[in-house]
């Protein structure tokens, strides 16, 4: 009975999602076969299956460089982001100096900057990092900012008390009632990242699915432009799901155990 | 002036925020009383009245703006280790199981946690939690939230327990509940105890004096003994002289 229950559940759960996407690509491709759309602009979805098992091989070659850039602008700016958060929450001189500036650097259209970074750092993958780095950084930090601020007055008047010293009570308590702020701003980081890699590959035009998806639509190739989006959709996937499970880790072991 | 066995000794006390400012707030005004050692005294006044302020006082984790407050013989300069301290909310750690959180004072003071392990699981058993030892704080209700927290400010043995509306949002029967939990526990391990409530009839149960609060700027405006013997149930509430107590109290706070 109840394993019927919650397999209607699963159902119920699968199925409406799936039918809607099975409905739109079956509607792209009578439209795309019919000639109302022509197939040059849009080419077919089963064309552009086609298109990316033949060029399968080149296609992962150039999703390495964005996913290895889109991981290591994550953990670098999860690492900076939370940092500062963490000193920029210690220090009230620290937050009068500084924050005033990053809400400055935020209001950037960040976007605007990517070809500074190319003047600055060249056209190798340092330049798509580093831009990666700068638009997922925020998202982390101000996270962190929030999330240190998240426990009641009263567990801070508690840890004092109890005669804790600041950096215990701020890895004993502060921490973690922030993780799960932390968390969601390392999800939005890592869209964030992932759009940073491809934004600096379409503008240093070297390597990645970026310059790909460049290169394609130069040359109207158009079915090898969305077989690229394709796999770009799973390097994101991929990096989204590891930080879903790395909180899923992280959050029980502070459920288990420590300090 | 002060006699051997008064164990909280409050001096001409004020407290000022932002002296000098627009946003100046006399929170109490120079206000004195002592707590003799093993008695249960309680701060009653009106919401606003800077009761907590005086008890955050006690507790070192504030600093009077004029005179001194001593505290077993030494002048207050930091939170000691040898006070406990409860909150109107439990301050559980939600990450942390019931007997966890018991245990936490240990872990924020650096001491070793196993040898107080039978010790906080015996509290646990004594405030009726016995089979929620492994429970999580979302898994448990209000009230037997605010027994853990009675077992945590009891583990490390403090010998002075200063409360902060522990049962002000909890609703009316197991306040009760509560008042009898804290009755329990203060009886069986006699600690000098400083409360603080706007809950006229709670105050009376639980105490030998009720000391009165005027509105903001706060300062003690009666001091009231309280008679009935101990270990006090719950029918005590119902006699006369409880409720002759209660009106003459509910008198001094509107004058």
């Amino acid at each position: 009975m109840a394993g019927r229950l919650s397999n209607s559940l699963t159902l119920r759960r699968t199925v409406p999602p799936l039918a809607t996407a099975l409905l739109l690509i079956g509607l792209w491709e009578t439209m795309s076969r019919s000639g109302l759309v022509s197939p040059r602009l849009l080419p077919a979805p089963t064309l552009v299956w086609d298109t990316l098992q033949r060029s399968f091989g080149i296609l992962l070659e150039q999703a390495v460089p964005t996913l290895t850039g889109a991981l290591a602008g994550i953990l670098l700016a999860a690492a900076s982001g939370i940092l500062l958060g963490i000193a920029v929450t210690l220090s009230r001189t620290a937050m009068q100096a500084i924050y005033p500036t990053i809400v400055f650097f935020q209001l950037i259209p960040k976007v605007a900057l990517a070809p500074v970074f190319l003047i600055w750092f060249g056209t190798g993958m340092t330049a798509n990092i580093l831009f990666s780095v700068f638009i997922a950084f925020f998202p982390v930090l101000v996270a962190t900012i929030t999330g240190l601020d998240a426990a009641p007055d009263n567990y801070e008047r508690l840890c004092r008390s109890l005669g804790m010293s600041r950096w215990r009570s701020l890895l004993a308590v502060r921490l973690p009632f922030a993780l799960p702020h932390i968390f969601s701003g390392l999800r939005i980081g890592v869209t964030f990242a992932v759009i940073g890699v491809v934004l600096g590959e379409f503008i240093t035009a070297q390597i990645g699915l970026g310059y790909i998806i460049l290169f394609s639509a130069n040359n109207f190739e158009t079915a090898l432009l969305l077989a690229a989006i394709v796999l770009l959709c799973g390097v994101g996937i991929l990096l989204f799901a590891a930080f879903v499970a790395l909180e899923w880790l992280v959050m029980r072991f502070y459920d288990s155990c420590v300090l | 002036m002060t006699a051997a066995s008064d164990y909280v000794v409050i001096d001409r006390v004020a407290k000022t925020y932002n002296p000098g400012s627009r946003q100046q707030v006399d929170a109490v005004t120079a206000t004195s009383f002592s707590v003799k050692a093993g008695e249960f005294v309680t701060l009653l006044g009106p919401s606003g009245c800077g009761k907590s302020t005086l008890l955050m006082m006690v507790a070192g984790l504030d600093t009077p703006s004029t005179g001194t407050i001593n505290v077993a013989g030494q002048p207050m300069a930091a939170p000691r280790a040898e006070t406990g301290i409860m909150f109107q909310d439990p301050t559980l750690l939600p990450w942390k199981s019931a007997l966890e959180n018991v245990l936490f004072p240990f872990r924020a003071m650096n001491r070793p946690v196993a040898p107080f392990e039978g010790r906080a699981a015996q509290l646990l058993d004594q405030v009726g939690l016995a089979g929620f030892h492994d429970h999580k704080p979302r898994q448990l209700s209000g009230g037997m939230r605010q027994r853990v927290a009675i077992c945590r400010a009891l583990v490390y043995e403090p010998d002075l327990l200063l409360m902060d509306e522990p049962f002000s949002a909890l609703d009316a029967i197991t306040r009760d509940e509560m008042n009898l939990v804290l009755m329990k526990m203060w009886h069986d391990h006699r600690r000098t105890a400083l409360f603080v409530t706007h809950s006229i009839r709670e105050a009376v149960f639980l105490s030998d004096r009720v000391l009165v609060m005027s509105p903001r700027p706060g300062r003690v405006v009666e001091d009231v003994a309280i008679p009935f013997d101990r270990p006090r149930t719950l029918e005590i509430g119902e006699t006369a002289e409880f409720n002759r107590i209660c009106a003459h109290l509910r008198n001094r706070i509107s004058h």
